[in-house]
């Protein structure tokens, strides 16, 4: 198992996570996929010795359910635009385990810059990511990971706690591009604003007099696809999950995800401060995040499409380039859920989403379109049937 | 005008008004109630004689039936004296039905709304008539209709005092009832309009989150507006996805304003917490970009944000929701919370 030689190199004991300001890029690759796929590039160096791509806090070879460790963005623990079977993982755990995970910002520190970041508050790892990375694509999303977890095989269902999601720098940014979001047509050009984010009172100061609540979550958190599906773009959302840009899957979350490949191979990235349901410029408020992750694989599920379940709800969800078809999955799989886990009858099922299950668009503008079906978990007050 | 004098002997005849029905400086209360005589079955309609003329600023109680007929209810398991005498009398008497299958209470005469305004609702206070609602789906119709290929309906008690509808045991709904139609009458040319199909004004949303204390805004195409409203809720899901949903009778309480202020092509709406826009239309995709560049104008007419904000502003602040998808045109409406609105806005 090469993985193991490599997790083994890349893991190193804890150090406190220096807080890189973070810049970013811009998402303008999303629709046009970039040549340089699949080499697997070799780095000669990490940026840096801070540059510690995995670190248990605990002996991480511990056999134990239960370790906890930290992994750093960075050169080497970064995968720049995909979701792959065949990509190298950088840090291996066992199921209960537990990692913080540091993710960046979509964008470039150049265009950060561009838009009034100070260099300052641009995140070093960033700017070493941005110098070292090269084998990028298709997708524009630099994503944490692949975190390997022990014991993870096809048709088990990988079960996501998201424990925490913190941010990691004081601003977010929106911005829209020519031939992108919703409404290219009435917005045929780009634009990009830098948004500050206070952190104390967890708003977002959009404009004089407009300050938004934050909600922090990750756009993508996902795993390799089926090996047959190659270097996929880590734009479209999918029966891996990915990038979901779903808001509701705030910390206190699980997701849960079918696995396709050994090990599951969890990435995570696009940390949103907040969003609308719909993300309809294709960008929300784009920060950088840390994360904190328990990873549980589930051999008792058995799943076609990844659901969740938030501190109030249960989440269903459906993906497809078709808007209508995205809508049918979501509510099958909301009747799906219905039958299954709480043991209605489908008719009931189908009932019960009629009136008491909401249909959220969860995005429109990731080539895939996302409606996602939320039922209240308050109202089943007991043993229900 | 012979038709408003008509207006009037009937306006005085069916309705009760508590203040001087005639008094014109004062805003009256009146209470309209739902009888063979005052209601339109299955259609919104610029010719349909109103049933009660109001000024602007007026305010009217409207009772409401559920969207059945006793035979039906009763067949379900509603005991036969909890049907309400209302809807027989109206399942008996009214011979001019449809095309669509709600019974709306009005229509309404605004007086002085005319084409080009917008009527401002008020929807002041939605009170239970019945202690049940049923929930029903059948061939042909809801969201997935090659699943569920077949009919079935279910009677679901509803307890007024804890505001929860009975669904099954282990399984209690919260309560939020709303009119599933609330609507005025189409330009002249569209006829006798289709109570199903939402549209320009407004009628059939089915829009859960237009709850007591929501104004609703509709383009008035028709002098006079000629206001309905039906198809009471006690609940629903965004969606609507089999079609019903927590189908019930409501009383409801409504302000009329004439706004010559206001000039709008779809309705909107502004609940006790947030702004709505909407989009209508058989195509999903065309609802959605509808309802985003109705917040688009909102936001650039209403609170003086640049476009390239108001777009902005809506991809990080604002949800779209699937309000149904079941009625001929397919409803989205997006909504901004008016809580980030901190100050003067810019």
């Amino acid at each position: 198992m090469s993985d193991l030689f490599v997790v083994a190199m890349l893991a190193a004991p804890v150090s406190p996570t220096p807080k890189r300001q973070i810049r970013r890029r811009v998402l303008r690759d999303l629709c046009a996929p970039s040549s340089a796929c699949s080499a697997l590039v070799l780095f000669l160096f990490g940026t840096s010795l801070l540059a510690l791509q995995a670190a248990p806090l605990q002996g991480a070879q511990g056999a134990s359910a239960g370790q906890k460790y930290s992994l750093k963005a960075a050169p080497k623990t970064v995968v720049y635009g995909h979701y792959d079977a065949k990509t190298l993982p950088v840090l291996r755990v066992k199921s209960g385990d537990t990692v913080d995970i540091e993710t960046l910002i979509t964008s470039s520190p150049k265009d950060l810059e561009g838009a009034g970041v100070p260099p300052a508050q641009v995140e070093q790892s960033l700017r070493a990511i941005e110098d070292e990375v090269k084998d990028r694509g298709p997708g524009g999303h630099i994503l944490t990971g692949p975190v390997y977890i022990e014991g993870a095989e096809p048709g088990d269902v990988l079960e996501v706690r998201i424990l925490g999601a913190k941010l990691a720098i004081p601003y977010a940014y929106n911005g829209f591009w020519p031939g992108n979001g919703y409404l290219p047509n009435d917005f045929p050009y780009e634009k990009m604003k830098i948004i500050p984010l206070d952190e104390k009172r967890m708003v977002a100061h959009f404009a004089p007099g407009i300050e938004i609540p934050l909600h922090p979550f990750f756009g993508s958190m996902g795993i390799a696809p089926p090996a047959s599906a190659g270097h996929f773009s880590s734009n479209p959302p999918w029966i891996m999950a990915g990038n979901l840009d779903n808001k509701d899957l705030v910390a206190g979350t699980t997701l849960y995800i079918p696995v396709h490949a050994k090990g599951a191979l969890f990435e995570v990235g696009d940390g949103h401060a907040g969003q609308g349901d719909g993300e309809v410029d294709i960008t929300a408020l784009e920060t950088s995040l840390v994360g904190t992750f328990q990873f549980v694989v589930r051999k008792d599920m058995h799943l076609k499409w990844p659901r969740a379940e938030t501190p109030t709800h249960y989440i269903s969800m459906g993906f497809d380039d078709n808007l209508n078809t995205a809508t049918t999955l979501a509510v099958r799989e909301m009747i799906d859920f219905l039958v299954t886990e709480k043991h209605l009858s489908r008719d009931d099922a189908y009932m019960l989403s009629s009136v008491a299950a909401d249909l959220h668009i969860t995005e429109l503008v990731d080539g895939n379109k996302g409606v996602h079906m939320m039922i209240p978990k308050s109202i089943f007050t007991g043993a229900s049937k | 005008m012979t038709r408003c004098a008509l207006i009037l002997i009937i306006g005085a005849c069916l309705a009760s008004p508590s203040l001087a029905a005639q008094q014109s400086s004062s805003q009256a209360t009146y209470t309209l109630k739902a009888t063979p005589k005052t209601v339109a079955w299955g259609y919104y309609d610029a010719k349909a004689v109103p049933v009660l003329r109001v000024k602007s600023g007026d305010t009217v109680e409207i009772q409401t039936v559920l969207t059945n007929n006793p035979k039906r209810l009763e067949a379900a398991g509603v005991p036969p004296e909890q049907v309400e005498q209302s809807l027989r009398d109206i399942e008996e008497q009214v011979k001019d039905k449809g095309p669509g299958g709600h019974v709306l209470t009005g229509p309404i005469y605004v007086e002085d709304a005319q084409p080009g305004d917008v009527l401002e609702v008020k929807i002041l206070s939605i009170k239970l008539a019945i202690p049940y609602a049923y929930n029903a789906f059948g061939p042909g119709r809801g969201y997935l209709p090659d699943d569920f290929p077949y009919a079935k309906i279910k009677i679901i008690p509803l307890d007024e005092k804890r505001m929860l509808a009975h669904f099954a045991p282990g399984i209690d709904i919260p309560l939020h009832p709303f009119f599933g139609s609330m609507g005025i009458a189409p330009p002249e040319g569209a006829g006798r309009f289709n109570s199903a199909p939402p549209w320009i004004m407004a009628g059939n949303l089915d829009n859960k989150d237009l709850v007591a204390g929501t104004t609703l805004y509709i383009p008035v195409h028709a002098p006079g507006a000629l206001f309905e409203v039906g198809d009471g809720h006690a609940g629903q899901g965004d969606g609507e996805v089999d079609i019903t949903a927590l189908e019930t009778s409501l009383v409801g309480t409504f302000q009329f304003i004439v706004r010559k202020d206001m000039h709008l092509k779809w309705p909107r709406a502004e609940t006790p917490t947030h702004y709505i826009t909407m989009g209508l239309n058989d195509d999903l995709n065309a609802c959605a970009t509808l309802a985003v560049r109705e917040m688009i104008d909102f936001l650039v007419t209403e609170k003086h944000l640049s476009r390239d904000d108001a777009y902005m502003l809506s991809s990080v602040a604002a949800d779209l929701h699937i309000t149904e998808l079941v009625d001929g045109n397919k409803g989205v409406h997006m909504m901004i919370p008016k809580s980030i609105f901190t100050g003067a806005a810019k």
